[in-house]
């Protein structure tokens, strides 16, 4: 298992090989299969596949994030107490904390609960599509943070530390196990339409490892990578010739220097390069996928249709050998979760933005038989509180919230831990962000206290000094 | 301060004692505080600091002080802000207080504020002094032992003898004569020394940050003086372009960004000034033991200037979650004063002190202690925004400010009157639509409402509210229009105030007293053991010794607990200070420290390579007058320096592969701020205005949608942005193009070496962005004003300006048939083009298209990015 540090990573450890990478280039297009490129390109990437420490259940992760702190009462943890005692002030025991002051009485659900599925599954009309998959999710009632404030719960939740500076998880997945496709970054972040989540980059940074482990934000509109495309019109042939050209002149370069491993891995990285232009636009073309996938996920539900494409997106990529793919459902903008006012109304277009598509994601993936390899979590920065806030709306509550996962090895149709009667306090089996963040990484066959880093005088973990694999999700 | 809020203390007492009527308190005061200040004023969000909930809080005050002296209304916060005499007012929410509610607080004050002590628990008080005890004993297991001190970083550097190697002929100074005794004993042979071509460009790069021009390196290439090398170091040296590239090297070091992360990620509109105090000071060659110093205690110098002030910055760089009240708390201050104690140890000392804020340093004898004295360092500081002007300039600046602001508020007040029937108008209007509980907890009588009605009155009056913009168009036409009126004088009012008087983010002691600092066990606010003293590191001090702080002079106002440390931090008796300074310097001259982790020279981090050398150089700095630029002169005079980096040799690879002896000069790939500079010099568009503000280059607009609140604004490319990059706004949440990809240092905690990787999107940004492929045009426009039309001329000054060389006789036809090429593949290219409905006006002529071609691929190369 790598064991890389600010000390003793070399240069050239970090760094391909020279050998293979051109020769394997004119095998590319014949092989015509993306994953086996990466074995021709080198043999020190910091991407290249790595062996996880046991056999995983989970090759891929695809995380779902609800941004701004979905309610878990409103949504997979209902409370017939809040109805019981709406309107009335909460018993002074309770000693809820609130963000804001002024916190108000018992507000019951204005959502309906139904069973769904074998399993009988409580969800609320809100995410009545994904209700639909019930049999598929195990549902994790008991989940606590540190922070009730958005952008240290955010990074909680990315990067297990409520500070910003740290790996972020799916950096973490990439540093130990690299990707199978080297053709696409390992790592991909899909926003909402209208922007980012609070915290910014900071919430998909590799921290204080290479920039090679972040997170490639994918851009909404025309080319999905940064500079994929030459801003001239330049077709695969001419840039052929000017790669031609500059590589001449590297080889020259490269035998003056001895061949020096560093020169040659920045010269395989221009063929890299010249293969992700031509790779990543297929993998986000969506115009291939057949009319009835894409209305699985929503397609055609102005509601819903961003979202659905990035779910149909990831799903494409996971196929394709990427790692981790970071959903957000909602942004640091109008669109967040964040329901301190007119609750019911907030949450009805949140949900209808994400239910559709979520539907659409695990029955696709399992569908194709890639549910078994994909770990899916459905996850938010914290719930809301169980009493009210500016009457009709809620405020943060990282005490006791909800999330949930699917695929990947774990066992569907269960609900795991509880919180209180009110909903305010996760007391039956309660975890922490390190125990989702171990089970994570555990799903993809990595020891959450193996995984290291060195860094600052001490081998630095995503779970710092905690966390605990939730054996009984799988 | 401590002692004035002791003496108060006993104040109160005394009054108590006296007989004052205690149930005026309760009877008149608390329902007072409870009815319109505790909502914020409590244990639990302790807004501005101050808690109201005991006696012994209220007595402790807020982040700005007491809030009252007792038996002095006009001169108590808390009178003056209920009474709105000083702003803002209170309360912040809500109604203000009734005359008689202020009257009645005016006058307990005026009676010396009697609040009868909350009953104490005997059996608690016991507990709570044998949990005390219990923690003093826990805080004191760990002892630091002679054994611990003999760590090598923690010896005091002893000179050593130079050494004599065999090979004379390659000493050419002392820094040699380690080298190569070294590795004469590994068994190494050293390469021979680089062209003149080559330590042109090393030189350039490696002292300014930026490529020779092509008159620069033939007037070297044939200079015929001895001291043609000494000469040109020199006039580095003294160029204003040094401190811009070596004053970035320590802006990493000091996690310096121009903005607060987090959140909120606000720009930092003085941070700019720090950057520049930066680099003057290594323009100056300002003696390393002053810039500690400053950086430290600034504030406290005795001799203090503006640049000492500006320099104090240094703790305030670390990421700063925002000045919204919600987020100002016990636990952010502690995270606060973590970002400087930590961040001092590994900048000055080498040392992850950081590491032992939860529990004594795991790997290296640094005990908890140490860190908590530490902390009671820099507890006693505020961050402050400090005018760079005399106090008489200050003092005439606010009293004018003041002026202006005392008559808008009084303005204000008008158009809150005028405003007042429309206001409860709209207000009772929303009130209707509430639901129907919650208008009937509103009009309920206070006094009778139920607990619960209490809870949802109090969420009305704070959450539903009426928006200015929603008053205006209610108001009728006369008010309106007087409201207009007033609004726009307080506009002109507004325009009226003095221009701002240069500010620089300094930290400053509250005051010549410090509020008591405490233990954390298990780094915890809720978990406080032992006050602490002020303190340094124990295993770096002789048994028995720490450091002193004398107690203030009168008239004082600072502890001088920073001045203290900053003196034992700046002090040649202190074993790492200058060690990890020359540290920093080899490591930018040679692409690796002597010890290969400059931020942690404990047991975790690398040993030196090189032990004698390091402590002869940490020696030769003192003796030097810790002048870096002596350092410079020192190492880059050496013949080590000079050496070549083509040279190979199988035996030397086999002993040592990672080039740790320096048996050839390391390859050293540019960093990204170098890169986009070098473009930027090639190109001949390099705006070299420097200071001031910092520059925002374009940035992709859907990255910046990506980015919390977009405040890098959305720019066009063009001349104002191609400064060097060490002027270009370095926000936590954005970075600019080029940077961004090439390893930037995260700016979150030092940064004591950049990573070096090399990924895909790198190659896709040289080869197709926007900035890069602009600038290609511009550099072939430059040729052609230059050379006219001469492709040969042309092509061989587009070498000497990317590369530093002309083309080889290899290099010459591969490139003039490639432009050849391209010039007939964009004859055609151009009318594809023009079908697809391109703007003829944006389509080069074919001939400076291919031009442009080349021109791009010179700063793809593997040369043009890397150094020799």
């Amino acid at each position: 298992m790598p064991h890389f540090s600010d000390r003793s990573i070399s240069r050239r450890q970090l760094l391909w090989n020279a050998g293979g990478g051109i020769a394997g280039l004119a095998l590319c297009d014949i092989l015509n299969s993306e994953r086996l490129l990466a074995a021709s390109v080198s043999t020190e990437s910091p991407t290249l596949p790595k062996k996880p420490h046991f056999a995983p259940k989970a090759k891929s992760v695809i995380s779902l994030f609800m941004n701004g702190g979905t309610s878990h009462v409103d949504t997979f943890d209902p409370k017939a107490t809040l109805t019981r005692l709406h309107g009335e002030a909460p018993p002074k025991s309770l000693n809820i904390e609130s963000f804001f002051p002024y916190p108000g009485t018992f507000l019951k659900s204005p959502f309906e609960f139904k069973k769904y599925g074998q399993c009988g599954l409580e969800v609320s009309e809100l995410f009545q599509h994904t209700a639909e998959c019930a049999d598929d999710l195990a549902v994790v009632r008991s989940m606590h943070a540190l922070s009730n404030n958005h952008t240290p719960a955010i990074l909680q939740m990315m990067t297990g530390f409520i500070q910003p500076g740290r790996p972020s998880l799916g950096a973490w997945a990439v540093y130990g196990l690299g990707t199978e496709n080297q053709n696409l970054p390992a790592y991909v972040v899909l926003l909402d339409k209208t922007g980012g989540p609070l915290g910014g980059a900071q919430q998909w940074s590799s921290g204080f490892m290479p920039a090679a482990y972040q997170g490639t934000a994918f851009r909404n509109q025309g080319q999905p990578i940064a500079d994929l495309a030459s801003p001239n019109l330049v077709d695969p042939e001419q840039q052929r010739a000017r790669l031609d050209f500059i590589e001449k002149l590297d080889r020259m370069h490269l035998a003056a220097n001895g061949g020096d491993s560093e020169l040659a891995a920045r010269i395989d990285s221009y063929e890299l390069a010249f293969r992700m232009q031509s790779k990543a636009p297929d993998a986000v073309d969506l115009t291939k996928e057949s009319e009835a996938t894409r209305k699985l996920y929503g397609f055609g539900d102005p509601a819903c249709e961003h979202f659905a494409k990035n779910c149909l997106m990831a799903r494409r990529l996971v196929e394709r050998g990427v790692r981790f793919v970071q959903l957000y459902a909602g942004s640091n903008a109008t669109d967040s979760w964040d329901a301190h006012a007119e609750l019911e109304k907030n949450h009805r277009t949140r949900a209808a933005a994400a239910d559709k598509p979520i539907r659409g994601l695990i029955q696709d993936l399992k569908s194709r038989g890639l549910l078994d390899s994909t770990l899916v979590v459905w996850h938010t920065e914290f719930g809301r509180l169980p009493i009210s806030q500016s009457i009709s709306g809620r405020d943060h509550s990282p005490k006791g919230f909800s999330i949930w996962m699917a695929g990947g090895g774990v066992k569907g149709g269960r609900v795991i831990g509880a919180t209180d009667e009110f909903g305010y306090q996760a007391t039956v089996e309660p975890h922490s962000v390190n125990d989702m963040h171990a089970t994570i990484l555990y799903a993809l066959g990595l020891d959450h206290t193996r995984l290291t880093y060195m860094y600052n005088g001490r081998p630095q973990r995503l779970t710092d000094v905690s966390g605990e694999v939730i054996q009984t999700l799988f | 301060m401590h002692r004035f809020v002791l003496a108060l203390g006993l104040a109160f007492t005394a009054i108590a004692e006296a007989g004052a009527d205690p149930d005026f308190f309760q009877q008149k005061i608390r329902p007072i505080f409870s009815a319109h200040c505790q909502g914020c004023h409590n244990d639990t969000l302790k807004f501005s600091g101050l808690s109201l909930d005991s006696a012994e809080s209220f007595r402790k005050g807020g982040l700005h002080g007491p809030a009252i002296v007792a038996g002095d209304a006009s001169a108590s916060r808390l009178y003056r802000k209920v009474a709105g005499i000083e702003k803002p007012s209170m309360p912040m929410q809500g109604d203000p207080l009734a005359a008689a509610e202020i009257a009645i607080i005016k006058s307990w004050i005026e009676m010396g504020a009697p609040w009868p002590e909350d009953p104490k628990d005997q059996n608690a008080e016991q507990a709570r002094l044998d949990r005390l005890a219990a923690m003093k004993k826990l805080e004191d297991q760990k002892v630091i032992t002679d054994k611990d001190r003999q760590w090598w970083a923690y010896r005091k550097p002893v000179r050593p003898p130079v050494p004599t190697p065999r090979n004379t002929a390659a000493v050419w100074n002392e820094v040699d004569a380690f080298v190569v005794a070294l590795q004469e004993a590994k068994g190494l042979n050293s390469a021979p020394v680089a062209s003149r071509a080559t330590l042109i460009r090393r030189l350039y790069f490696d002292l300014i940050g930026l490529p020779p021009r092509p008159e620069e390196v033939e007037a070297f290439l044939h200079d015929p003086s001895p001291d043609a090398y000494r000469n040109l170091m020199e006039r580095l040296l003294d160029s204003e372009r040094y401190g811009e590239r070596w004053g970035r090297h320590w802006l990493d070091v000091a996690r310096y960004a121009d903005s607060d992360g987090y959140e909120y990620d606000m720009l930092r509109p003085n941070s700019w000034r720090y950057r520049d105090y930066v680099i003057r000071a290594f323009n100056q060659d300002k003696p390393y033991d002053r810039f500690v110093r400053e950086q430290i205690a600034g504030d406290e110098l005795p001799d203090r200037d503006y640049d000492s002030i500006t320099g104090v910055g240094f703790s305030r760089n670390g990421p700063f979650i925002g000045d919204m009240v919600l987020m100002q708390n016990e636990q952010t201050r502690s995270d606060e004063l973590d970002d400087m104690v930590a961040t001092t140890g590994q900048a000055f000392l080498g040392t992850t002190i950081g590491c032992a804020r939860c529990h004594n340093h795991k790997f290296d004898p640094i005990l908890q202690k140490d860190y908590y004295r530490m902390v009671a360092v820099f507890a006693p500081s505020i961050r402050k925004d400090v005018p760079l002007a005399p106090a008489a300039l200050v003092d005439q600046y606010e009293t004018q400010v003041k002026k202006v602001d005392d008559r808008i508020a009084v303005i204000q007040e008008q158009v809150k009157t005028l405003e007042k029937p429309a206001r409860e108008r709209l207000l009772a209007a929303r009130y209707a639509k509430l639901p129907e509980p919650v208008q009937i907890a509103l009009k309920t009588d206070p006094a009778k409402r139920t607990e619960a009605q209490k809870l949802q009155a109090d969420q009305v009056k704070y959450s539903i509210g009426v928006p200015e913009t929603d008053i205006l168009p209610e108001l009728a036409p006369a008010d309106k229009k007087q409201v207009e009126t007033l609004t726009a004088s307080i506009a002109d009012l507004e325009k009226s105030k003095p221009a701002k008087l240069p500010e620089v983010q300094a930290i400053v002691d509250q005051g010549p007293v410090a509020a008591p600092s405490y233990f954390l066990h298990r780094g915890s606010i809720q978990n406080k053991g032992s006050e602490m003293s002020p303190g340094s590191i124990t295993v770096l001090n002789a048994a028995g010794q720490d450091i002193v702080v004398p107690p203030p002079q009168p008239g004082a106002k600072s502890t001088g607990r920073r001045l203290a440390l900053a003196n034992w931090l700046a002090s040649d008796q202190n074993p790492l200070t200058a060690r990890v300074m020359v540290n920093r310097i080899w490591q930018h001259h040679f692409g690796r420290g002597i010890v290969g982790t400059p931020n942690d020279f404990g047991h975790m981090g690398d040993r030196p390579t090189n032990p004698e050398l390091l402590d002869w150089l940490a020696t030769e700095f003192v003796r030097r007058g810790w002048s870096i630029k002596a350092m410079h002169r020192l190492i880059l005079m050496s013949r080590t320096y000079q050496e070549a980096s083509e040279f190979s040799d199988a035996e030397d690879e086999k002993i040592d592969p990672e080039d740790r002896y320096l048996w050839r000069k390391p390859l050293q790939r540019l960093e990204g701020e170098a890169i986009r500079d070098a473009i930027l010099a090639s190109s001949g568009s390099l705006n070299l205005k420097p200071g001031g503000p910092g520059v925002f280059p374009e940035v992709d607009a859907e990255v910046l949608r990506g980015s919390a609140y977009q405040r890098w604004p959305l720019t066009t490319d063009g001349p104002e942005a191609w400064r060097r990059s060490v002027y270009v706004t370095q926000m936590r949440s954005v970075t600019a193009p080029i940077m961004d990809l090439f390893d930037p240092p995260e700016s979150i905690g030092s940064c004591a070496r950049r990573n070096v990787t090399t990924v895909a999107p790198q190659a896709l940004q040289l080869l197709n962005n926007k900035f890069v492929a602009g600038q290609a045009v511009i550099f072939a426009e430059r040729l052609r004003n230059e050379e006219g039309r001469d492709t040969r001329r042309e092509v061989e000054r587009a070498y000497t300006l990317a590369l530093g060389r002309p083309p080889d006789p290899r290099e010459l036809p591969l490139t003039l048939d490639f432009i050849s090429k391209q010039e007939n593949y964009h004859r055609q290219h151009s009318q594809v083009l023009l079908e697809r409905g391109v703007d003829p006006a944006q389509i080069l002529p074919p001939d400076k298209a291919a031009l442009a071609d080349f021109c791009h691929s010179l700063l793809n190369l593997n040369e043009f990015v890397y150094v020799n």
